[in-house]
């Protein structure tokens, strides 16, 4: 997902779960802030290199891909961007290192979702946001791993869009940086690359931004499907995204009894369901302005554009016994949590595809 | 089971693969060729053992003849695996390629068993090399054969299934 989601739609989401414009803009600013806390950040503010939640592009094209390398990307796009739905799914007459990899495929709705909304209750609001970025990612992000693989993440010129019509039309991703058009039906993805291991197999970078456009209908051959056809309905999943992040901020401030699988809002989200509808299904990349006003409408307050800036300053001249009380301390300390939480489940499971782990929670970073 | 139309794709994709291997392969087939007369001996001292001497048009027809055969050898293999291309990527429907991929079946076999009952004619590793590449061209072609006749059973159930 992007700024327009993750910022703007979780602020919305997080009026409508009941907590206040100051609260829910601190969510929603966590939520977007995962998608830039890279190590070439965290290195200029001098914050914990092992909290990066994401990775530029030119810090991508410098990583190792061997098997450190691997465990050291996977680790961080495995814990917030592609959720893995099964860390125990089966498949039958395939190689174990294939099934570990098959096993990080992101899906919504899986245990691990539950553990990262649980992670985040009774902490800060940091986290809260951190949690609602990774949910939301699951819904967009799903069918691709968040592990360098060809076999798991690679697309091929059985792509369709799907309009709202029924009819279809087949894309032709270029690989121009070009930005896409989406009047045209063009856009843009990573080149083939015939290595396993190649950061363009990252995610669903073969498929572009395709899959973060909440208009996306498509159906397409993923490579891990044995040629069975997937069929992507954003407009209905962004919905659920959002029905369910307003359900699981509505439990992290105690309103409900238990975060459930499977559940979503259906009372705050369905008041303006035709707004928000009108919002998904518009063809537009960005669709910041419209959420922004949306959000706006249901505060009454003005919600600032997002800065990386904003907490800097606050944490530069914070005392080092004193960042962690901070906005980015409690940002890095909920990310260090959710990272080690993750990998930690990945790697009980047998799957050493993210590397070893701790429990953060208990033994502290290290 | 599948359904057929999953098979299908599967089949569709093999047949694109396999007349990609075919196009590819063929260049080793024609590297075969030459180097098989070059290193007996050369082309023209072969040739001189057949021909009469000082016969320089008979000499040339020869030459002339062995790149026509050359260039039908090229020639077959990119029909083949071209069309096979093109009906994997639902450009075509006609497979009149089946018999032209038989004949290369058959010169492919040829060659594979005459590279083990010669195996000493010539360097170890070349033997070697040019036994797995015929071996691997006989994979595609056989690969290509299969896919073909999938295809069409294939398409002939799901249109009888679309009827009823």
């Amino acid at each position: 997902m992007q700024e327009d989601f993750h910022y703007y739609a979780t602020y919305a989401a997080a009026v409508l779960a009941g907590y206040s414009h100051e609260e829910s803009m601190e969510i929603c600013y966590s939520a977007q802030f995962v998608d830039l806390c890279t190590r070439t950040f965290l290195t200029r503010v001098k914050g914990p290199k092992n909290a990066a939640t994401t990775q530029l592009q030119l810090e991508l094209m410098d990583a190792d891909t061997h098997i450190v390398g691997l465990q050291d990307i996977t680790r961080i796009w495995a814990s917030f961007h592609f959720l893995p739905k099964d860390l125990y799914a089966q498949k039958k007459h395939v190689t174990k290192r294939y099934l570990r990899k098959y096993r990080l495929i992101c899906g919504p709705n899986g245990e691990l979702v539950r553990d990262t909304v649980n992670l985040a209750k009774g902490t800060s609001l940091q986290a809260v946001g951190i949690a609602m970025h990774v949910l939301a990612d699951t819904w967009a992000h799903a069918n691709f791993a968040g592990t360098p693989s060809l076999v798991i993440n690679n697309t091929d010129s059985h792509f369709y869009e799907v309009y709202p019509d029924g009819s279809e039309k087949q894309i032709n991703f270029r690989h121009t940086t070009a930005p896409d058009d989406v009047e045209k039906g063009l856009y843009t993805s990573s080149l083939f690359q015939g290595n396993e291991n190649s950061i363009m197999n990252l995610g669903h970078g073969r498929a572009g931004h395709f899959p973060d456009y909440s208009f996306a209908r498509y159906k397409y051959l993923p490579a891990w499907g044995g040629y069975e056809e997937v069929f992507k309905d954003n407009p209905s999943d962004y919905y659920k995204a959002f029905r369910q992040m307003i359900y699981a901020m509505k439990y992290i401030r105690g309103e409900e009894p238990e975060f459930k699988l499977d559940y979503y809002d259906g009372t705050k989200a369905d008041e303006h369901k035709e707004e928000i509808m009108g919002i998904i299904t518009k063809r537009q990349i960005d669709a910041c302005l419209d959420w922004k006003a949306f959000g706006e409408s249901l505060s009454g307050k003005e919600i600032p554009d997002f800065s990386t800036e904003s907490y800097i300053q606050e944490y530069l001249d914070a005392a080092e016994d004193q960042k962690s009380g901070t906005f980015l301390g409690r940002f890095f300390t909920g990310a260090l949590s959710q990272k080690s939480m993750v990998t930690n489940r990945i790697y009980s499971s047998g799957n050493k595809l993210a590397g070893y782990s701790i429990e953060y929670k208990k033994e502290g970073a290290k | 089971m599948k359904i057929p139309e999953v098979r299908l794709r599967k089949y569709k994709k093999n047949l694109v693969t396999s007349g990609w291997g075919v196009i590819v392969f063929c260049v080793w087939d024609i590297v075969k060729y030459i180097s098989t007369f070059f290193i007996k001996s050369s082309y023209s001292e072969y040739l001189e053992e057949f021909l009469p001497e000082d016969d320089k048009a008979l000499y040339a027809f020869a030459m002339f003849f062995t790149l026509i055969i050359l260039g039908l050898i090229l020639f077959l293999h990119a029909f083949v695996g071209k069309c096979a291309i093109q009906v994997g990527q639902g450009k075509r429907h006609r497979i009149n390629y089946i018999p032209v991929a038989i004949i290369l079946v058959l010169m492919t076999l040829f060659s594979f068993v005459m590279g083990i009952v010669e195996i000493n004619s010539m360097p170890l590793d070349l033997s070697i090399a040019s036994l797995i590449l015929d071996s691997t061209m006989l994979v595609a072609l056989t690969d290509l054969l299969i896919s073909s006749f999938k295809i069409r059973t294939l398409e002939k159930q799901i249109a009888v299934k679309g009827g009823a």
